[in-house]
């Protein structure tokens, strides 16, 4: 069986989340890099992806920043915003009362139309050249941005979770992402912060 | 989506007739039958008062949404007494054959019933073998055996993942969840239900539930869609989630003591602010 290469980090949020996304098969020939539930990709490890990106390779890349102190925030939200020109805002996390007013899914537009669970917080995000894939109310938290011949996908509200949970909404979402972004080389499975 | 209510419903004293005129008047756009609950519609009526029945809710502009029975409670495929078991294999039978009479494809029923003399998973063994025999009788007639999920009563399949994980034992896809999102009280969020048992919905009863109250002496838990605490917009949004765009059954206590035809326009009214979203 094929597997996607995954990217994560030594914490329990983001093994959890790389489970979820183990959970998925991959095509028989993936040119897919997962980041599980990361807070925490140095400068370099940022611009090699975005060096893979240009050369074909798609970027999933999850975020965990809904779990951080301010300054890991600003540190990522920088190398995010200079190596990918995507501008993450502060975390919201998701109160009682939001939950009931605005309600307790993101709503995907691409690769379908879908819900999904969210989690916890959600972390909005823009990008000038990129599309907005999901919202969360009025709220855009996930976008994806062609890179060369690849790409981007930036997660804002964590779906790897919801993976592991079984849920189907999130598995036919993520099936989809991978099954659009195409199919490359094959690469092996890491487990390490760049 | 479409609406419906139970017949159980019709105010005292409204025949039949009337009561599908008081649901068109309101804005229904169906109506769940209920075997063995009013005169009308019993185990003794014939196909052919069925189909005077039919001609009845149709000529209302009305359509059947499902039928449901107030029998399995004292006759149940759980049941040890065998008689009782073939009792409600006999009504269950009926109200498949009422289902096509009647044009629908679904039915309600109540399987399982734990008590202190019937345990837990010899009342499990015996509703699935009986779910597994009446399936094929569902297939052949293209009618849905809906389960309800009457947790707190039924004291059986008490959560999502194991209603879930028992209608996968039954592996039929004629046998399915008929959900309540009211029966749910305090063991659980009908959303979730919702999200778990998504493609084995057959049908959806609708109503409100105080979940702090408990069950305390006579008071009832079950209230008004929207005087309770489910969270409506998460019920709604789940049923987009999941894609359930069927029919919608308002299953009302009759609370209204003053005007009680009343209680079904406001059901109606509150129905309607369920499916548009606009909550």
């Amino acid at each position: 069986m094929a597997e996607f290469e995954i990217i994560s980090e030594p914490n329990c949020l983001s093994q959890e989340s790389a489970d979820g996304f183990r959970t998925l098969i991959a095509p028989g020939s993936s040119n897919v890099i997962l980041l599980c539930g990361v807070s925490a990709i140095d400068a370099s490890l940022a611009c090699r992806l975005r060096e893979r990106a240009l050369a074909g390779t798609w970027v999933i890349w999850e975020s965990a920043l809904i779990a951080c102190e301010a300054r890991e925030f600003a540190t990522q939200a920088r190398i995010l915003r200079e190596v990918f020109g995507v501008n993450l805002m502060q975390p919201v996390a998701l109160s009682p009362d939001q939950l009931r007013t605005t309600g307790m899914f993101i709503h995907y537009r691409w690769p379908s139309a879908a819900l999904t669970r969210s989690f916890s917080s959600v972390i909005p995000v823009a990008c000038a050249r990129a599309e907005t894939i999901a919202w969360y109310g009025n709220t855009p938290v996930a976008m994806r941005r062609r890179f060369g011949s690849g790409g981007l996908v930036f997660l804002g509200s964590m779906l790897g979770p919801n993976l592991r949970a079984e849920e189907r909404e999130a598995h036919a979402i993520v099936t989809r992402m991978v099954a659009a972004t195409g199919p490359s080389s094959r690469d092996r499975t890491t487990s390490a912060t760049g | 989506m479409k609406k419906s209510i139970g017949d159980n419903i019709f105010p005292k004293g409204v025949s039949f007739e009337n009561g599908l005129q008081l649901l068109k008047r309101a804005g229904y756009d169906g109506v769940e039958l209920w075997l063995g609950e009013r005169e009308w519609f019993q185990i003794g009526s014939t196909d052919s008062q069925m189909r005077e029945m039919r001609q009845k809710i149709e000529d209302a502009g009305l359509r059947v949404s499902n039928i449901s029975n107030s029998l399995d409670w004292k006759e149940n495929v759980s049941a040890r007494d065998a008689s009782k078991r073939e009792a409600a294999f006999r009504h269950i039978q009926r109200q498949i054959e009422a289902a096509q009479i009647f044009n629908t494809d679904a039915i309600l029923i109540v399987a399982g019933l734990v008590t202190s003399d019937a345990p837990y998973n010899e009342v499990y063994k015996r509703t699935l073998d009986s779910l597994k025999k009446l399936a094929p009788d569902a297939a052949a007639a293209k009618v849905k055996i809906g389960v309800e999920n009457c947790c707190s009563e039924q004291k059986f399949l008490l959560s999502p993942r194991e209603f879930n994980a028992f209608l996968s034992d039954v592996d039929s896809p004629w046998v399915g969840i008929h959900l309540d999102v009211g029966n749910i009280h305090d063991t659980g969020f009908a959303e979730q239900w919702i999200e778990i048992l998504g493609p084995k919905i057959t049908r959806v009863h609708l109503k409100d539930v105080h979940t702090h109250r408990g069950r305390c002496g006579n008071q009832s838990v079950y209230t008004n869609i929207f005087l309770g605490d489910n969270n409506w917009r998460a019920i709604r949004d789940a049923f987009t989630k999941v894609g359930y765009d069927g029919w919608l059954i308002a299953e009302m206590e009759a609370k209204y003591t003053y005007a009680p035809d009343q209680q079904i326009y406001d059901t109606a009214a509150a129905m309607n602010r369920v499916i548009s979203g606009n909550l």
